[in-house]
């Protein structure tokens, strides 16, 4: 006993080392994994308040390429709106805006409705392997875990943590972040990840070599998954080569959204979502 | 300097260096990726003589502030506790056994020596923190290419830092 005391007393250092290095490590995991505790993100009441004062204090420096940003976005939606005013709202796809109280907007996307909040970024890191947004909207405000992030031009991320007044998103940015996504001209899909080699630069894999895809093409999401509508902007194709598994491309994609400049986003849900996840399961449960 | 008055500093020393690193630091990004990680200073400047126990606690306090504001989990807890812990085997290899009689002050010891201790105690913690923060061996050519590039960018802050705070009184 005395012996095992002084074994203790002797390596205690080692010991408080050992046990601190794999709480440390339990909890790199357990973000890893998308499951974030609470305490150790920054949702959390401390860090969001300190964010969003320094979001507050760098916007003024970014106002100028934000206000550039936005109006260009203004324009956009202005001719996609007179455009499918003009066809009777049938065959361009284009975003309705109709605003109502304290920022919720309920759109319509070709055709459905959709919900969008309007938020923003308080904090964006873009030069890490898992790389995360925080956005200044929380649970009080509508927002829910798989809701997707826009900027104004294309998507951004996946919503996966949310507090009463702020939430993170998974960046399109991480190695972890998958989306669908196909090309405007054709409905062969595949799958958007990223190398963790560039920021302006996005992979699109298990996309077959049959699909019709060219350098300069557009891609939109698929719509196959319940987070992003179809068609929604991503990026377009600036390189095509042929991938290690035969029959499949290996598409470089620059995203529509530049990373390193975000502040205003849209928070995009499917209303239809809950109802489509609902079947699924309700089918995977009868195998 | 009694123990009261070098608490006092040790935790000044703290919180300025989590707030340096969180307000201003984090918002640093050289060639796009390299983000200079300044506060190891606290650990490789806490007193020679100072009790063990309180800083691996403390740079693992100090480390999981970092982790909060930049959502890595644990990453930088666990790297800094790493370093804590291996502080006076590198203590040995840069300065020699006479730093345990308490003859050298890191700060007013020979340049070569401040670089070898410092380089070689930022690069050991960046390797483990990066390797940490992939969470897989996929990206081994990335993880050493930031930490070299980030290692050096925080060698020569904490080594600027050593020369303007710490050259007269320590």
């Amino acid at each position: 006993m005395q012996q095992i005391i002084e074994f203790f007393i002797r390596n205690k250092n080692f010991l408080l080392f050992l046990a601190l290095f794999s709480l440390g490590y339990a909890l790199t995991q357990k973000a890893h994994s998308g499951l974030y505790t609470r305490n150790i993100a920054s949702t959390n009441k401390i860090t969001g308040s300190v964010f969003s004062w320094l979001a507050d204090k760098s916007n003024y420096f970014a106002l100028r390429e934000q206000n550039e940003e936005l109006s260009a976005a203004n324009a956009q939606l202005l001719v996609q709106y007179y455009k499918s005013k003009q066809d009777n709202q049938d065959s361009i796809p284009g975003i309705n805006l109709e605003l109502s109280g304290n920022g919720v907007v309920i759109d319509t996307f070709e055709g459905r409705s959709l919900n969008i909040i309007r938020a923003h970024v308080i904090n964006n890191n873009y030069h890490r392997l898992k790389n995360t947004l925080t956005i200044d909207k929380g649970s009080i405000d509508g927002v829910v875990p798989d809701m997707g992030v826009s900027s104004p031009v294309g998507i951004v991320g996946i919503i996966t943590h949310v507090s009463e007044h702020f939430s993170v998103a998974q960046s399109v940015l991480n190695t972890n972040s998958r989306v669908v996504v196909k090309s405007k001209n054709s409905d062969h899909f595949g799958t958007l990840v990223w190398d963790g080699e560039r920021i302006d630069q996005l992979l699109l894999t298990e996309i077959p070599k049959i699909a019709p895809l060219s350098i300069g093409d557009s891609l939109v999401t698929d719509g196959k998954s319940t987070i992003f509508p179809r068609g929604w902007p991503v990026g377009t194709v600036t390189d095509i080569k042929p991938a290690k598994a035969q029959d499949y491309l290996e598409v470089s994609v620059r995203p529509y959204t530049d990373m390193s400049s975000l502040y205003h986003v849209f928070l995009i849900q499917r209303p239809e979502a809950q109802e489509i996840q609902e079947l699924e399961t309700l089918s995977q449960n009868e195998f | 300097m009694n123990s009261s008055t070098q608490w006092l500093s040790i935790s000044g020393r703290f919180l300025a260096v989590l707030m340096l690193q969180i307000l201003v630091m984090d918002r640093i990004l050289l060639f796009g990726f390299a983000n200079p990680l300044m506060y190891c200073y606290f650990i490789l400047l806490y007193p020679l003589s100072g009790n063990r126990v309180w800083l691996i606690v403390s740079s693992f306090a100090l480390g999981l502030g970092v982790d909060i504001f930049n959502d890595t989990g644990g990453a930088h807890a666990a790297a800094s506790v790493f370093l804590a812990w291996i502080r006076p085997t590198l203590l040995n290899f840069s300065f020699g056994v006479s730093y345990q009689y308490n003859t050298v002050k890191i700060a007013n010891a020979p340049m070569g020596q401040q670089l070898i201790f410092v380089l070689s105690a930022v690069i050991l913690h960046h390797l483990v923190l990066f390797t940490l923060e992939a969470g897989s061996w996929a990206y081994w050519l990335l993880v050493l290419k930031s930490t070299l590039i980030t290692s050096l960018l925080s060698t020569v802050l904490i080594l600027t830092a050593f020369q303007f705070f710490n050259r007269k009184n320590t």
